[in-house]
């Protein structure tokens, strides 16, 4: 099972059963402006659904980034270190931001598809 | 997105639209943050080419009459009585508790004085004005010229194809001129430490000069995030952050433009209050400040000293391109700045490692 959902704060949650990569949706990102930093969480932290993760430093502002649901950060995607841009040039692909455990897989289907997401947005 | 209907617009509204603007509100007006490009690149376009900036929210005011550099050199510390022609100054307008009311550009004119003040303060500005100046003098709004920057080392080649005397000013100094039939005032300065120059010109002609301009490969349009990174880079302060009522000139590290002489003599508003605390030293004082993480302390920010004592405060910051690496301005207490240069600053419950550092973080390139 491999699915996209949304957050209504424009977090993206790429679900592959056990495991999911979560990033800031091409809208947020539009929003934001130029990315200049991403302090990233640490390895083994878990996380609840709604809490704080990250942070997306643009240069209009600082955003935290809050976990679509609860789990464990597995990984986080260190070449945003470097190249923090890719959040602006690819971001819901390559600019993944961290991969998480999923606790509880009832959570995922609270979020929205990309359909909903889209009437979202047009509507926020 | 539901803009407040107070919300104003420049001239050049939509002309930034066009060319792909994403707006911000900024002291009342919808003015653009940044270009298709992003802030980033326009920031690194202005130091190494040539950029437009579309000023045209901040205040133009005339100030006309003989008498006005006399009747106005009581309300700033600076000589304005000593202006010459064309002759610009940066300047602040003080309360009597040397509380930064306003900083400004003033420019002796033929007829009068003309200044440059802040978008935010522009009515508070002309209410003191008309207060304080005698009836010999008339203050008025400029309403009908846009006011447009273009800042960077080829700005003097991109504008000299339309005004081809524009080299022989140099900075802080202005001339009268013409563009396509109408009457524009051009000086040499700006926000960014950049050669480069201010151009006032009739609503009418602006958006056809821009056109004509941005089809120079050098020279391209960059907003509000690029301006704001710019002079944070070049040290300058923005009124509302860096410097308010509640901070003096002498706290602001802008003691050269008090003039001694008027200083001496008491003859402007705040001037006791500034000879005392000179003479007493100042409480705090605004200083730059380098960090070794890319984090960004922004307004508000905390600064300790390596006790964990708090000693001071961020007003400004931001992630400098031109430099690769975070930047911020504040103020910390006097005491603490002359002992040490290694500090704290506090981002979101975490605290980094910091150090003063001089300040322009990149040096200025005026053509003095």
């Amino acid at each position: 099972m491999k699915e996209i959902k949304y957050t209504k704060d424009h977090e993206w949650i790429k679900i592959d059963d056990e495991y999911a990569y979560v990033g800031i949706t091409d809208f947020a990102q539009k929003q934001l402006g130029d990315v200049v930093f991403i302090q990233l969480p640490e390895i083994g932290t878990d996380c609840t659904i709604g809490e704080e993760v990250a942070v997306i430093e643009s240069v209009k502002a600082a955003s935290e980034i809050y976990a679509p649901i609860s789990g464990q950060v597995l990984e986080v995607n260190e070449s945003l270190n470097d190249s923090p841009d890719i959040i602006n040039s690819d971001a819901e692909n390559n600019g993944w931001i961290w991969k998480m455990s999923v606790k509880d897989s009832g959570q995922i289907s609270d979020l929205m598809d990309k359909s909903a997401y889209s009437n979202f947005i047009i509507e926020d | 997105m539901n803009q407040k209907e107070t919300t104003q617009k420049t001239t050049l509204f939509d002309l930034h639209a066009v060319y792909g603007a994403r707006f911000i509100e900024f002291a009342g007006y919808l003015v653009p943050l940044a270009y298709g490009t992003g802030t980033i690149k326009e920031t690194i376009v202005s130091r190494q080419s040539a950029s437009i900036f579309d000023v045209s929210h901040m205040g133009q005011i005339n100030i006309m009459g003989d008498s006005a550099s006399l009747e106005l050199d009581r309300l700033v510390p600076s000589n304005i009585g000593l202006l010459k022609l064309n002759k610009s100054c940066y300047s602040v307008l003080l309360n009597e508790n040397g509380g930064i009311l306003d900083d400004l550009i003033i420019t002796k004119r033929s007829d009068g004085i003309s200044l440059v003040v802040n978008a935010s303060q522009k009515n508070k500005i002309l209410n003191i004005l008309n207060d304080q100046l005698s009836s010999k003098v008339i203050s008025k709004v400029i309403e009908n010229n846009s006011l447009i920057s273009i800042q960077g080392p080829k700005s003097k080649e991109v504008l000299e194809k339309y005004f081809k005397e524009i080299d022989k000013i140099k900075f802080m100094h202005g001339y009268e001129t013409e563009y396509d039939g109408v009457n524009v005032y051009i000086s040499r300065s700006g926000y960014t430490g950049e050669d480069g120059f201010e151009i006032s010109i009739p609503n009418i002609k602006v958006e056809n000069f821009i056109e004509s301009l941005i089809e120079n490969s050098n020279v391209n349009l960059a907003g509000f995030g690029a301006r704001d990174v710019l002079r944070i880079e070049a040290g300058l302060c923005l009124y509302g952050q860096d410097i308010n009522t509640n901070i003096s000139p002498i706290e602001a590290g802008l003691n050269w433009l008090i003039s001694k002489n008027k200083l001496n003599d008491l003859s402007f508003v705040g001037s006791e209050f500034l000879k005392n605390q000179i003479e007493l030293g100042p409480k705090m004082c605004r200083v730059g400040i380098e960090l070794d993480s890319k984090v960004i302390p922004r307004n508000g920010s905390k600064i300790f000293n390596l006790n964990n004592k708090k000693v001071g405060f961020v007003t400004s910051g931001c992630f400098s391109p031109n430099l690769s690496r975070s930047i911020c301005m504040g103020y910390i207490s006097a005491s603490e700045a002359l002992d040490q240069e290694k500090f704290l600053v506090e981002v979101r419950n975490k605290i980094f490692d910091s150090k003063i550092v001089k300040m322009p973080f990149i040096p200025h390139k005026y053509k003095k």
